[in-house]
């Protein structure tokens, strides 16, 4: 069982799991709720979790990320304002704001600067310097924004009603390219490949596609089936993209995670059922470490609320076997 | 080696193991044979697998009567507020349609906290499964002519999208774009003065900025000092890896006892001396119990009398002069006083 063998982090969120991160400079995850609070644990190499801090939002939050030196936490909520701690004085103050709840959360770099980017429901896309209280630059969507994703110099969007939206960070504003999603149902979560020549979807039709954005990749465009059990189709939820080997995990309302190879196509690893809907997934920075969230997705709606609301957070020691791409299988 | 006849018929059972050819260029290609999931892929379209590779914009496979309908009537989805596109890249047939959980939830909890109960949630779901079912009902009518104003809606959506000015789709090489002026605003890296902070309208937080021991390498953006643009600046080429050294910048020594990429994680630190607390700067946040950066305990909310005060529109007035709320345009804010109702 994999829960036997992987860690519990202490002091769980006491509502559902939203949103995982970890630093991207040393241990430390960071976990949005429902319960209104993100907290932070620092990860010892033990695979004990020492609570370290907590700040609150006035509603549910929706999603977290790390500054890229590991000094600040930008976290997002249905406050509809997003935050920023700063771990070094143990203050949070508010440095983005949007006219619905906020989302998604990056930090990214254009010409230079890093650049706190927000999505949200309002149909924007808001670009910050931590700062000042106005945003840098506002960008309509087509529609809410349910997914953001940013590497390197792609940052990508998805939104209600099957949009794609591509950026170009040298370009921040204006979209590369806007497209309707590959997959037939609501989209879940964007993520983008490790090496930004394309993107992943996940959709509540328990199907994942993988799509490049350069015109003479795109033969290689696929969609793969995931998280069904006969006629149950499931969500994919989360998918996390491993630092190293770009391999990339799938979590879905089965309560099941998968690892998956993109290049041999294949599944690397199946975790066990977890016992519960998966909502989020993170790899620490050198993906040595997979934290996984158990706690209640909404997929079956309120009715459907499991006894007790448990919430937890794993944390798997990633093996090379769980995530190093294998060759392609002969054919 | 010749072409395995029932491959490309989608029905070969030897998937991998096949003596015969599986053209990698067909629709169902052997990911979907390698055991990868609980199925292949969807093989009811006329190209042979919307899911195959192919031209993935300009020229994805029609959809099809029986798409469609097996699609409608074999979805078996937990979720049902979901919009519906037919094929590949194709707008959607089923529209205004999409709610994620995360919407629902937020509606949920909003009414819990505004009501005390969940009646005007539950009492707006009908109305969103409606949306859905209506627009299912009048494709099932006939799914022919679905399929037609699929490919219709599609052809419109792509000159529209080949008119001047618009976005164009699968343009130029990613990352070839000219650089154009980012944001154009001034004030995006000249870099306030840190007193502007303090007069932030509605930012009520303190400042983290300023008081802090970290002055010297906190203020990262806009290169005000030199060190700081430097440090931003080492990361313009590789944001991939970043400098080792950043972080809590007091601490140089704790990146070097993390395990190096690939190793796993716990096992490999065994012997090593933990990493030393990187929030152990004064002034140290207590973990949870104290409070640490917390403003409000857990839990907590703004009560009603601390709610804003807020100018209603019409459209926000009628919301509370409706017999029922629509879910999406529930208020979340309490209603003026002359609207309230006792009882």
């Amino acid at each position: 069982m994999n829960t036997v063998k992987d860690f519990e982090v202490s002091q769980p969120p006491t509502d559902g799991i939203s949103s995982l991160s970890f630093s991207p400079q040393a241990d430390f995850l960071a976990a949005g709720s429902w319960d209104n609070q993100v907290r932070i644990w620092e990860v010892q190499p033990t695979g004990n979790t020492v609570g370290k801090a907590m700040y609150a939002h006035e509603g549910p939050v929706l999603c977290t990320t790390w500054s890229k030196d590991g000094t600040k936490i930008i976290s997002g909520g249905a406050d509809k304002a997003g935050r920023m701690y700063d771990v070094a004085t143990g203050q949070a103050q508010q440095i983005a704001q949007h006219d619905a709840p906020i989302k998604c959360v990056r930090f990214v770099e254009v010409g230079g600067q890093q650049v706190v980017v927000t999505g949200s429901w309002d149909k924007t896309l808001k670009y910050w310097d931590t700062r000042t209280p106005n945003p840098v630059a506002t960008v309509n969507l087509p529609e809410r924004c349910y997914s953001m994703d940013s590497v390197q110099q792609l940052l990508v969007a998805a939104t209600a009603e099957r949009h794609v939206c591509i950026y170009d960070l040298s370009n921040p504003t204006t979209p590369f390219q806007t497209i309707q999603s590959p997959l037939k149902w609501q989209t879940r979560v964007i993520s983008c490949l490790i090496d930004a020549s394309g993107y992943m979807l996940g959709s509540i039709e328990g199907r994942v596609a993988i799509q490049y954005i350069q015109t003479k990749d795109q033969t290689n465009n696929f969609t793969f089936r995931c998280h069904r059990e006969r006629n149950n189709i499931y969500a994919v939820n989360d998918m996390s993209v491993h630092p190293t080997y770009g391999t990339f995990s799938t979590a879905g309302s089965d309560g099941l995670i998968h690892i998956w190879d993109k290049g041999s196509k294949q599944r690397l690893k199946s975790f066990d059922n977890v016992g519960g809907t998966v909502p989020c997934t993170a790899f620490n920075r050198n993906g040595s470490i997979f934290a996984y969230a158990v706690s209640y997705d909404w997929s079956k709606g309120h009715q459907n609320i499991p006894a007790g609301n448990p919430c937890k957070i794993f944390l798997h020691p990633v093996l090379d076997e769980d995530a190093k791409p294998r060759p392609a299988k002969k054919r | 080696m010749p072409v395995c006849k029932f491959f490309l018929q989608n029905r070969c059972a030897y998937g991998d193991r096949c003596k015969f050819e599986h053209p990698r260029n067909h629709g169902n290609s052997q990911f979907g044979q390698s055991g990868f999931g609980s199925g292949g892929f969807n093989r009811n379209s006329r190209s042979g697998g919307f899911s195959g590779p192919g031209p993935a914009v300009d020229k994805p496979g029609a959809p099809t009567a029986t798409t469609i309908e097996n699609d409608l009537k074999n979805h078996q989805m937990m979720w049902p507020y979901s919009c519906y596109g037919p094929e590949k890249n194709y707008p959607n047939l089923i529209s205004d349609a999409d709610m994620s959980f995360e919407e629902l939830r937020v509606e949920y909890y909003a009414c819990r906290k505004m009501d005390g109960n969940d009646f005007r949630y539950v009492n707006s779901l009908p109305a969103l499964a409606q949306k859905v079912e209506s627009q299912i009902q009048s494709l099932s009518r006939s799914y022919s002519a679905s399929a037609q104003l699929a490919i219709s809606r599609y052809d419109k959506a792509r000159q529209e999208s080949q008119q001047p000015g618009a976005a164009s789709a699968g343009g130029g090489a990613f990352g070839t774009a000219a650089p154009a002026p980012a944001f154009g605003q001034p004030s995006f890296g000249t870099a306030a003065p840190m007193s502007q902070q303090q007069s932030l309208g509605g930012f009520g937080g303190a400042s983290a900025f300023g008081a802090s021991a970290l002055q010297s390498t906190a203020p990262a953006f806009g290169g005000a000092t030199a060190p700081a643009a430097n440090r931003f600046g080492a990361l313009a080429g590789s944001t991939a890896a970043p400098p080792p050294a950043a972080g809590f910048g007091a601490l140089p020594g704790a990146s070097a006892a993390l395990p190096t990429a690939g190793s796993t994680g716990f096992g490999a630190m065994g012997g090593s001396a933990p990493i030393s607390s990187a929030f152990g700067n004064p002034p140290a946040p207590a973990a949870f119990s104290g409070g640490g950066g917390g403003r409000l305990p857990p839990n907590s909310n703004p009560t009603r009398s601390q709610a804003p005060p807020h100018d209603y529109s019409p459209e926000e007035l009628n919301a509370f002069r409706a017999p029922n709320f629509t879910l999406g345009q529930i208020p979340e804010f309490e209603p003026p006083v002359d609207l309230r109702q006792i009882g």
